[in-house]
């Protein structure tokens, strides 16, 4: 080749060609990379389901000889078929009485004798009495029974309740007596198990001590609040009067302004003696109370007249809900009568107002607002005027019981209000006097209230009174006082630095500078004070924590420091069984060496016992942890070892329908029901979509109809599923009245989804079709539906067929349809016809998933693996078809 | 599954299948008179006169898009199938008007029958392609009048020698000449008067071409053949009449061999002499 021209020619040329193959390179490797992720998701999906299913293909069934006691399976005698099948019970009772005798120690106790009946399931003898009422010449002989073992135990036996350990020490152990129990001694026999135990001891150690470390870090934050507010208590005293000004105004700024306002004016008013601005404030806010009142009052009137109205229709009409309909107006004129009557009390009040006394329209302001304010300013500013806070207590308790008194007075007023009213409740309460008691009832509790609030301040301004009159240690009952104080505060809801108080103190320095800072740095202190009684609290459960898990932390620390101290297992650690002699001895003691031991299954006989001749099993998993105990892991492992539990096949998984134990429980009615499903989506929606879209793909005229009908059946397709199963609820169970849960709205509904589906695939298969085939067959005169149905068709049948079976493998894992229709109940047999109840094989997937029992997943997994399986054999087959079909020419 | 059993001869007027002479168009087997064609507001066919005569092939020639397939698919109302297609003027076969209310369509296109340019036999076995129009038409009662009809129609496509021994193997394995040949017996088999051919060796080798031009030639004695050409030699080959579209009118006819040696028109002159088209 020719070097100086030709192919080589150009540099560009080469650079061009480099980054072609360079592109090239790279998408291929784009394609390589999503075949590669694809791949992978679906060996993780398989992987992870299939591992989980594993376990549900098999189960664990125990072989157990019984003697069919006559008396026991068959107690008529009169050997009908139906009775003794429906005696399941009975063979129960046989197959414990077997287990029973096995292990005769555990027949004695009661707790004992229950554990070893539930090692199996309650319905486990269903399947052997329906072969016995078979077989009633069986009854009186021996048979082997063939009964799967409970759901925990089959977990148990698939090493999914915890991990174990088992060891044939290399040691020659030598059994005593101890106690009630056995002692083994082994030299470094346990060297194992205890490593195990002593692991765990670890963990639990690590937990304490995280758990120590947290709350001490908790406890120098609240430590460090405490000193912070310290520290601004302790700075109060030299602070100068904008720096108190600030720090009030910041507390009285959290909290509902028009509240404050009225407290500032409050305050105000106290110290100036003149209540115009309070007076104003209250009025308008008093006003828009009653506004709201008013109106609330009105729409439950009007709700009130609706319900008596649908009370004498549902008389009428004798329908049974006609008492609820008066309870419900009864309640409703009672609640607008309610606030009707607060809204006249508020408008009495704003009319009263401005002829009160100073004193009494603060009472009021503390009425509207919701705390007693004048009293919360003195007790405040009391104890720094030089009092005491004995005196002080006295004072403000004299000026709360007065606001208590207005307070009683007001609950006197409504209690005549609502006797006014009583004849407005009449459309609900025809009877008058009936009328007046619902009003009686409820004057006295407003009154009670307000008498149980005036007693508790006359009740605690007696015992101040006392503790003044006993003139005890000043101190002392300065302390006594103030507690006593603060008890009262608390119980009426007063908050002593909170934002009114703030609020109140502000207004009252506005009103006089003289006192103000000392006011004002004794609502501060007050504040702090709240600040460190809520921190101290927080420190003090915080210590506590802190030393419950560090004396724990020091327990365990202290047994792992000594390496072959003996350790108390108990049921929170690691249980540790010893195998020897025909028995199983569980560990209540452990050492590298010796075990004290209970006995849960009795030995053959005591002594030395040769290595290699005794083995542990350590459950790593506490028994407090888990639901099998140790006594039945002892039973199962010693049934297992002689041969009478064997791992068997789970037919019952195919052959079964639901259960509500998950080791009885299969698919076989779902299956059914999918099957069926199956059926009347492809005999309703194959021919229905093939149809329609050969008439829109061959027949239609193109306008803008067959325009609109095309995008709607795209939109159709889009369409999320759970609205075809609300469409289906409405129409084919609400219109059509078909059954709930049956097969054949289940395939209605699932005709609807896969109809787009069906309806898109054939008419791109049919326009797939060369016109050249339609021509020929024309020219040769065929008419239109000859050409389509001879010739395009059978073309097109592969790709019709392929989209078929992948719309109805869709329709087949659709879950959210089918409960709307009302398949997820609970269906214990296989549906016999199209209108049975029934379940689908997603459906039941949901079902199982959302069930809490651990034994479940593994069923819920298999049930996948099957409708995965279902699914592959459809796409299969659809493959399968299209390549036979298209072989054909 | 053959769908519509009628005889399309009984539909065929008597008078007009005996005596074309009757409706008064002399020797000529198709009239047309004034065809215009439009595609939706296109015109593309505008006033297209002329007439066929029996037992010849006449061929159409012009540029592409001139209208020749166009008028060709007038002629067995093929465009009709075609949506938005509209033919106006008047078209007589034997004197019967072809778009007469009680001509069926399907029915003429048994009477004219049609081979295209890209062999289009079904994908079914050779036999069945060929006994397809029969069965539909019920030209036969019995499975042997069907392998009658069947190896004669393949005789006189000239194509029974080479396919008798496989006769239920897939049409579509056929090469391009054979499978165009088969079209060809296949619209035979139907016993049609005309057979229209929309340039029918156009994708096919020249040895497959001679051989369906000699397979035309053969046909001539008993059929009326209208054949669309882009090759004026083709034209000139098989053709006793010659017809020139251009530009959706037809500029002229006459003899094939005075119309390519003396054109009476400048267009056909610069067409035939390869100066367009």
């Amino acid at each position: 080749m020719n070097s100086s021209g030709g192919i080589q020619a150009s540099e560009a040329a080469a650079r061009r060609l480099r980054r072609r193959y360079r592109e090239e390179r790279r998408f291929r490797a784009y394609g390589v990379g999503a075949i590669l992720i694809a791949v992978l998701a679906l060996a993780a999906l398989l992987v992870s389901v299939g591992a989980e299913a594993f376990s549900a293909f098999t189960r664990y069934e125990l072989r157990i000889p019984v003697t069919l006691e006559a008396a026991v399976v068959d107690p008529t005698g009169a050997r009908d078929p139906q009775t003794i099948s429906s005696n399941s019970a009975g063979f129960t009772q046989l197959v414990r009485g077997e287990l029973d005798s096995r292990f005769p120690d555990a027949a004695a106790d009661r707790n004992l004798k229950r554990q070893l009946a539930r090692l199996i399931s309650s319905l486990a003898t269903k399947k052997l009495a329906h072969e016995i009422a078979r077989h009633p010449d069986r009854i009186g002989g021996e048979v082997v029974a063939h009964v799967p073992v409970s759901d925990t135990v089959d977990l148990y036996l698939k090493g999914l309740v915890s991990k174990e350990q088992l060891a044939r020490p290399a040691a020659a152990a030598r059994l005593s007596l101890a106690g009630e129990g056995l002692a083994v001694d082994a030299a470094g026999g346990f060297a194992g198990p205890y490593k195990a135990v002593t692991a765990a001891l670890s963990a639990e150690l690590a937990v304490r001590t995280a758990a120590v470390d947290a709350s001490t870090e908790a406890m120098n934050g609240v430590g460090a609040r405490i000193r912070e507010t310290e520290t601004r208590r302790n700075d109060l005293a030299s602070a100068d009067m904008s720096v108190l000004r600030a720090g009030v105004e910041a507390i009285a700024a959290e909290g509902d302004p028009d509240m404050l306002a009225i407290a500032r004016a409050a305050g105000l008013a106290a110290q100036t003696g003149r209540g115009d601005d309070l007076v104003a404030r209250l009025s308008a806010e008093l006003d828009r109370l009653a506004t709201v009142a008013e109106r609330e009052s009105g729409d439950l009137e009007t709700k009130a007249e609706r319900y008596v109205q649908k009370h004498e229709e549902a008389v009428k009409a004798g329908a049974p809900n006609a008492q609820t309909r008066q309870i419900q107006a009864r309640t409703a004129y009672l609640a607008a009568d309610r606030r009707a009557v607060d809204a006249q009390r508020y408008r009495e009040i704003a009319a009263s107002l401005p002829q009160q006394p100073v004193d009494r329209q603060i009472a009021l302001a503390s009425l509207v607002t919701g705390a007693a304010l004048k009293p919360l300013a003195d007790v405040l500013v009391a104890p720094d005027a030089g009092l005491g806070r004995l005196p002080a207590a006295l004072a403000v308790n004299a000026v709360e019981q007065a606001a208590a008194r207005a307070q009683v007075e007001d609950a006197a007023r409504r209690a005549e209000l609502i006797a006014q009213r009583a004849d407005r409740l009449r459309p609900a309460f025809p009877d008058r006097a009936e009328a007046l008691k619902e009003a009686e009832d409820r004057m006295a509790s407003t009154e009670a209230r307000a008498d149980r609030n005036l007693q508790l301040l006359v009740d605690a301004g007696e015992r101040l009174s006392a503790l003044a009159a006993a003139d005890a240690n000043a101190a002392d009952a300065d302390a006594s006082a103030g507690a006593l104080g603060e008890e009262v505060a608390g119980q009426l809801g007063l908050d002593l630095g909170g934002p009114l108080a703030a609020a109140y103190t502000l207004g009252q320095s506005d009103g006089d500078e003289a006192d103000a800072d000392a006011r004002l740095r004794a609502l501060l202190v007050a504040h702090a004070d709240l600040d460190l009684t809520y921190a101290a609290r927080d420190m003090e459960r915080l210590t506590r924590k802190r030393d419950i898990d560090g004396r724990d932390m020091m327990r365990l620390q202290a047994i792992l420091d000594y390496p072959q101290a003996p350790i108390e297992l108990g049921e929170y650690l690691p249980s540790v069984l010893i195998e020897v002699n025909g028995g199983v001895l569980k560990v209540d003691r452990l050492s590298p060496d010796r075990a004290e031991t209970s006995v849960l299954i009795p030995v053959a006989s005591r002594g030395e016992v040769a290595s290699g001749q005794w083995r542990t099993r350590v459950l790593e998993t506490a028994e407090a942890d888990r639901l099998v105990t140790d006594r039945q892991v002892a039973w199962v492992n010693t049934l297992a070892a002689e041969g009478d539990i064997k791992r068997v096949l789970n037919t019952s998984l195919i052959t079964h329908s639901d259960s509500t134990y998950p080791e009885l429980a299969g698919l076989a009615a779902a299956l059914t029901g999918s099957a069926w499903i199956m059926l009347v989506t492809l005999v309703v929606s194959l021919p229905i979509g093939v149809m329609a879209a050969i008439y829109l793909e061959e027949f239609a005229p193109r306008n803008r109809l067959t325009d609109f009908i095309e995008v709607n059946i795209n939109n159709l397709a889009a369409v999320p599923s759970i609205v075809f199963g609300l469409l289906g609820a409405a129409v084919f169970i609400n219109f059509f009245g078909l059954p709930r849960s049956a097969p054949v709205v289940g395939g209605l509904v699932l005709s609807l989804l896969t109809l787009p589906t069906i309806i898109i695939a054939t008419r791109a298969a049919i326009g797939a079709v060369p016109p050249s085939i339609r021509e020929g067959a024309l020219a040769v005169g065929a008419s239109r539906a000859q050409a389509v149905f001879h010739h395009v068709l059978p073309l097109a049948a592969p790709g019709i067929l392929t989209g078929a079976i992948i719309g109805l493998a869709r329709a087949l894992g659709e879950t959210a349809p089918l409960l709307l229709i009302g398949m997820v109940a609970f269906v214990a047999e296989p549906p016999g016809d199209l209108f049975d109840s029934a379940t689908a094989l997603p459906v039941l997937v949901y079902k199982w998933s959302s069930s809490a029992e651990r034994a479940w997943q593994p069923m819920t997994s298999a049930a996948i693996i099957v409708l995965l399986l279902f699914m592959f054999a459809m796409n299969a087959l659809a493959v399968y078809l299209r390549r036979k079909l298209e072989r054909r020419w | 599954m053959v769908m519509n059993r009628i005889d399309p001869a009984a539909q065929i007027d008597p008078e007009v299948r005996g005596a074309p002479s009757a409706a008064g168009q002399g020797d000529f087997k198709i009239v047309a008179r004034d065809v215009s064609v439009f595609y939706g507001d296109k015109q593309a066919l505008f006033d297209v006169s002329l007439e066929v005569p029996d037992q010849s092939v006449t061929a159409l020639i012009g540029p592409s898009g001139c209208g020749k397939s166009t008028f060709l698919r007038c002629l067995n109302r093929m465009n009709d199938t075609i949506e938005g297609c509209r033919v106006q003027g008047d078209i007589r076969i034997d004197g019967q008007d072809i778009h007469d209310r009680s001509v069926d369509p399907v029915l003429l296109r048994a009477r004219v029958g049609m081979v295209f340019q890209k062999p289009n036999p079904f994908p079914k076995s050779i036999f069945d392609n060929v006994a397809y129009g029969v069965r539909i038409h019920g030209l036969a009662s019995s499975r042997t009048e069907i392998e009658e009809i069947v190896e004669t129609s393949l005789q006189r496509a000239g194509l029974w020698a080479e396919v008798k021994d496989r006769l239920h193997q897939p049409g579509t394995g056929l090469s391009g000449g054979q499978q165009q040949r088969l079209v060809i017996a296949r619209a035979i088999a139907v016993s049609p008067e005309v057979i229209l051919m929309d340039e029918p060796c156009s994708a096919l080798d020249p040895i497959a071409t001679a051989k369906i031009e000699e397979l035309i030639d053969e046909l001539r004695s008993n059929y009326c053949i209208v054949i669309v050409t882009h090759s004026m030699a083709q034209a000139a080959r098989v053709s006793q009449l010659t017809a020139f579209f251009h530009l959706g009118q037809l500029i002229e006819t006459g003899q094939t061999e005075a119309l390519f040696t003396n054109p009476n028109d400048p267009r056909t002159q610069d067409y035939i002499t390869g100066r367009f088209g």
